[in-house]
């Protein structure tokens, strides 16, 4: 072709490829050339019925279309290309596995499959010459994610320990058939465990679906898989808990066991908080399936954010023990307050907090009232009264702590409650956390005979004697400096507006005379004269018990406060705010601290920013200025302090570096710039340190056997050295520069159409026709 | 359990043989009803009947009441200590002043209770157009309506299938009912009639046509009015309801 083109005097010199081209107009010129031509044709064939001779109407007909057809070719200028070809060398890029699970070994005593094909790509001399001579190399870690490795991997492998969080092999075969070079793509070297957990690992038993997805793969694809199927391992896989759940509500935490190499077993499936066992499974398990599913049921019995562990034990001869055990955080959070309110006689102080109680939503009051006392006579036989036993048993014994809080008001323990529900109810506050109530009345305090019993240790007040020293005459209660900050008589947001809005309160009559408040304990509202010890009698006082929380409120005239303001206008919401504020901060509830921790998540993965707020709040509960912050991180590498803290709005913030797999305790307290504690608060997170990568660590090497054979590469075998030869020729080129030749566009072209419209214009006026 | 609960109950017996016994009729008290003096008819046609009706709270149940007679106009200062009000006649009365009508409004909503009866003996009383004439002032939203055989009032303290009272003219309970609270309870079978006494605690009108039975049904509704005062709904509480409804099958 060349020589053709050189007779025709076309310079050819420094070209040595050639190709066709035609440079097609726009589609729609196209089509309107058509129509034309057609319609041109058209009117010859019409015109040329009129002769009678066929040969004269076949050769105007071959006339007019051989004119529409060179004009059809001037149209679409077709040309020849000659062209300057480098000789270029292909790409051959090499996948390296730096997944978490190449870190794993196959077999206890072995090396790591990391290690593994490292030993073969350096006994791969020959291969690496090969590729060294005929390719252009590109070396590629993947995991997650795909990025380049240094040059020198090429002669050694990775250096860093392999610690990517999952294996994506269908994104690295992806990332490898792209090329910012132009090189064209010829062949991958993929080195995995084959331990897909992207997709692809399931589809090892499926080639048309491996098929579909690999798609139609520009190269071979040759693969060297590490690990064996010798492989033995029992572990926790697919652990799915929700991030939340319910105070005495059922969570369910669902696993699956994955099972390899190992006879019929029981595995014994452990649900730990701390040290503390939840529940255990026991779990049968076999060659005859691989998983197993798991349920684990608990409930929790307190509200906060807490780290649980699911354990299975290690059984002899197991590859790898890392997923015999995972860590996961739940928030148990409080559906509803249930509170058990017992009251020794209806009253309307009863009355009108019930009916406070129960308007609030939030709360599940359980009531018993002492509707008759032994001595009383009813005149009626059972059937005829709605009257009920007293279930004492099950409500301060067997079902005691299915409660939050208890309420006595004005009831006396005597005849219905054995001092054993007694230590009972102290041990519900104090171990359980649980909170409790008195309200006054001739049935409470001393005059109910508890002085001595295990409810005196847990009140906030000291009582002693027995008998009717319940005080009559009215009074007005005194908000004190700490009841004018704490949340529960701190009704209004200024501490001098919450004594105005108090002494506008109508005052109240009946009180339960104490020896005074206990130390450590708080008294929020005093008695104007009554006294004991030089300070006023406490009204209403409060203090941390153990775990739990007890108020004590020495009248049964409480309900004033709401019903005789009305009398002036005053409506219920303050007594409401009262009795509400009260309940949560018996319960403990998170919005009652001055004190508040929180992290943005409570699970992270192994590279994730652990970010930390804190909200320090004063006695008034606003922003407490310039607060002495201590914050502790707890975990399995110890314990250590956090520090530096910085301003963000109205929170501390700390971004904190990753501190590794595992469960984390964080602690902080604070203290104000005075030096006065304001609390502490804890909260919990987990790094999921190995996640999906050992849940199911097993190699996949017949995956990877998959992939070599449909994409038309080999699968070596990694205790052999590979066939060099089994790589493509580099055959490719690049073109360095181009020459277009037009075959159509020159005088010839349109001395031709000319001499072909001429002659059948010719020809039809010669034969007669217009 | 069996045992424990036989021990815990023969040891509440014994204790409540050791106590001392409450002090009751004197000092302050947690229930302290007042009977309206109004304008026009007879505010008090049967003055023992109050103090009778709470003797009888005082036997039967844990509430410790007032014996002592109060009377209280509307417009008395004292009105918000006594948030039970006890309004008996026989004929018709003055209407309340619009200061009246506002002031007891504000005391129901608040969470007072006014008990109606009707004293006549007959129905459609002038004393009847006086009450129903009163009500729709006080409660222009809502109806003096029966209550329902499933309402609280019906089993506070006692099963009640039955009115009683003195006469027997309506077998119904009527009440203005506001939420979970019937602020408004009215009845027409002369109760005040059947809880009167005398100064030997014997009654003093006899009970047409059912005697003493149904003199025993009047006490009955008296104390249930009161509990439900006291106890609102807390016969409705779950824990209840089935031992409830099984003693009704039983009845």
């Amino acid at each position: 072709m060349f020589e053709l083109l050189h007779k025709l005097g076309i310079d050819t010199s420094g070209y040595n490829g050639l190709t066709p081209d035609i440079s097609m107009p726009h589609l729609s010129w196209v089509v309107l050339y058509l129509l034309a031509a057609l319609l041109m044709i058209f009117f010859s064939v019409r015109g040329a019925r009129l002769l009678d001779l066929r040969h004269r109407r076949i050769l105007l007909w071959v006339l007019r279309a051989g004119a529409m057809l060179l004009l059809f070719l001037v149209l679409i200028n077709p040309g020849l290309v000659l062209e300057q070809r480098e000789p270029i060398r292909p790409r051959a890029v090499i996948l390296w596995d730096t997944s978490r699970s190449m870190g794993l070994k196959t077999d206890p005593g072995s090396a790591s499959r990391m290690q593994k094909l490292k030993d073969f790509w350096r006994g791969a001399g020959d291969l690496r010459d090969a590729l060294n001579r005929g390719y252009v190399v590109d070396v590629f870690g993947f995991d997650t994610g795909v990025r380049p490795l240094p040059k020198s991997t090429l002669e050694s492998g990775p250096e860093n320990p392999p610690d990517g969080e999952s294996t994506d092999i269908m994104g690295a075969l992806k990332a490898a058939a792209q090329s910012e070079s132009g090189a064209p793509l010829a062949a991958v070297i993929l080195l995995s465990d084959g331990a897909d957990n992207a997709g692809l690992g399931d589809l090892a038993d499926k080639p048309e679906e491996l098929k579909a997805a690999l798609g139609k793969y520009p190269a071979p694809v040759f693969t060297v898989g590490a690990g064996g199927e010798d492989l033995k391992d029992i572990g926790i896989a697919d652990l799915s808990v929700p991030d939340y759940g319910f105070i005495r509500n059922a969570i369910d935490v669902n696993l699956t066991l994955r099972v390899r190499g190992f006879d019929a077993t029981d595995v014994s499936v452990t649900l730990f908080e701390g040290d503390r066992v939840l529940t255990t499974k026991s779990v049968p398990v076999g060659k005859q399936a691989e998983t197993y599913p798991v349920t684990l049921s608990f409930s929790p019995d307190r509200v906060g954010t807490f780290l649980y562990t699911v354990r299975i034990p290690v059984f002899a001869g197991e590859s790898v023990v890392e997923n015999n055990e995972r860590q996961f955080s739940l928030q148990v959070l409080r559906d509803k307050i249930r509170a058990l309110l017992v009251v020794g006689s209806p009253s309307w102080d009863e009355r009108f907090l019930r009916e406070s109680l129960k308007k609030d939503p939030t709360i599940e009051l359980i009531s018993f009232y002492i509707l008759r006392e032994v001595n009383d006579a009813p005149f009626a036989n059972e059937n005829e009264l709605s009257l009920i036993p007293f279930p004492v048993d099950e409500l301060f014994d067997t079902k005691i702590r299915t409660f939050d809080m208890i309420i006595f008001q004005n009831f006396s323990p005597n005849p219905y409650l054995y001092p054993q529900y007694l230590q009972n109810i102290k041990d519900f506050v104090m171990d359980f956390g649980g909170g409790f109530m008195m309200i006054g009345g001739r049935r409470s305090f001393a005059s109910g005979g508890y002085a001595g019993t295990p409810i005196a240790d847990i009140l906030p007040i000291e009582i002693k004697g027995q008998g009717g020293d319940f005080a009559e005459g009215e009074y007005k209660a005194r908000l004190t400096a700490a009841g004018a900050r704490h949340p529960i008589t701190a009704l209004r947001a200024g501490e001098e507006e919450s004594k105005a809005l108090w002494d506008s309160f109508p005052p109240i009559e009946g009180f339960n005379p104490s020896e005074g408040a206990k130390p450590g304990a708080t008294v929020l509202l005093a008695h104007p004269f009554q006294s004991a010890g030089g300070a006023n009698m406490p009204v209403m006082a409060v203090s941390q018990e153990g775990r739990g929380r007890v108020l004590a409120l020495a009248t049964d005239s409480a309900w004033r406060w709401n019903y005789f303001r009305a009398e002036s206008g005053g409506g219920p919401d303050d007594y409401l705010r009262l009795w509400r504020a009260a309940v949560r901060w018996l319960v403990g509830d998170p919005e009652g601290k001055q004190v508040r921790l929180r992290t943005d998540r409570v699970r992270y993965g192994a590279k994730d920013t652990v970010r930390i707020r804190m909200k320090v709040l004063g006695k008034d509960y606003a922003p407490a200025p310039q607060p002495k912050i201590t914050l502790k991180l707890s975990g399995a590498t110890g314990v250590r302090d956090l520090g530096n803290l910085r301003l963000e709005g109205e929170e501390w913030a700390l971004d904190l570096d990753n501190p590794g797999p595992g469960g984390w305790r964080l602690e902080g307290s604070a203290e104000s710039n005075t030096g006065e504690p304001l609390g502490n608060d804890e909260t919990v997170f987990v790094v999921e340190g190995r996640g999906i990568e050992y849940e199911k660590p097993w190699p996949n090497v017949k995956l990877l056997e998959q992939i070599s054979k449909i994409t038309g590469g080999k699968s070596w075998d990694v205790k052999h050295s590979p066939d060099a030869k089994s790589l493509p020729s580099p055959k490719a080129w690049r073109v360095a520069g181009r020459k277009r030749l037009p075959l159509w566009d020159n005088w010839l072209a349109g001395a031709l159409i000319l001499l072909l419209l001429s002659s059948e214009w010719y020809l039809r006026r010669r034969w007669g026709l217009n | 359990m069996k045992r424990r609960l036989f021990m815990a109950a023969a040891g509440a017996g014994a204790a409540a043989l050791l106590l001392p016994g409450r002090v009751r009729g004197a000092g302050r008290h947690d229930f302290t009803p007042a009977q309206v003096a109004y304008r026009g008819g007879q505010p008090a046609p049967y003055p023992s009947a109050l103090r009778s009706m709470m003797k009888t709270l005082i036997i039967r149940t844990s509430v410790d009441a007032d014996i002592e007679r109060k009377d209280l106009q509307i417009t008395s200062p004292e009105l918000y200590r006594y948030p039970f009000l006890y309004m008996a006649g026989r004929s018709a009365f003055d209407p309340f002043t619009d200061q009246e009508i506002e002031r007891l409004g504000s005391f129901l909503k608040a969470g007072g209770t006014l008990l109606l009866d009707d004293a006549s003996g007959i129905d459609s009383s002038p004393f009847d157009t006086s009450v129903r004439r009163e009500v729709r002032r006080l409660f222009p939203d809502a109806a003096l309506d029966r209550l329902l055989e499933d309402h609280t009032v019906f089993r506070s303290f006692y099963l009640l299938d039955r009115i009683g009272g003195r006469v027997l003219v309506k077998d119904a309970v009527f009440g203005v009912n506001v939420g979970d609270r019937t602020p408004v309870l009215y009845c027409q079978n002369d109760l005040g009639g059947a809880w009167a006494t005398d100064l030997y605690d014997r009654p003093i009108q006899g009970c047409e046509p059912g005697g003493e039975n149904q003199r025993e049904m009047a006490y009955r509704l008296g104390v249930n009015i009161i509990m439900f005062t006291l106890c609102l709904t807390y016969k409705k509480d779950r824990i209840h309801v089935e031992t409830i409804m099984q003693r009704r099958r039983l009845k």
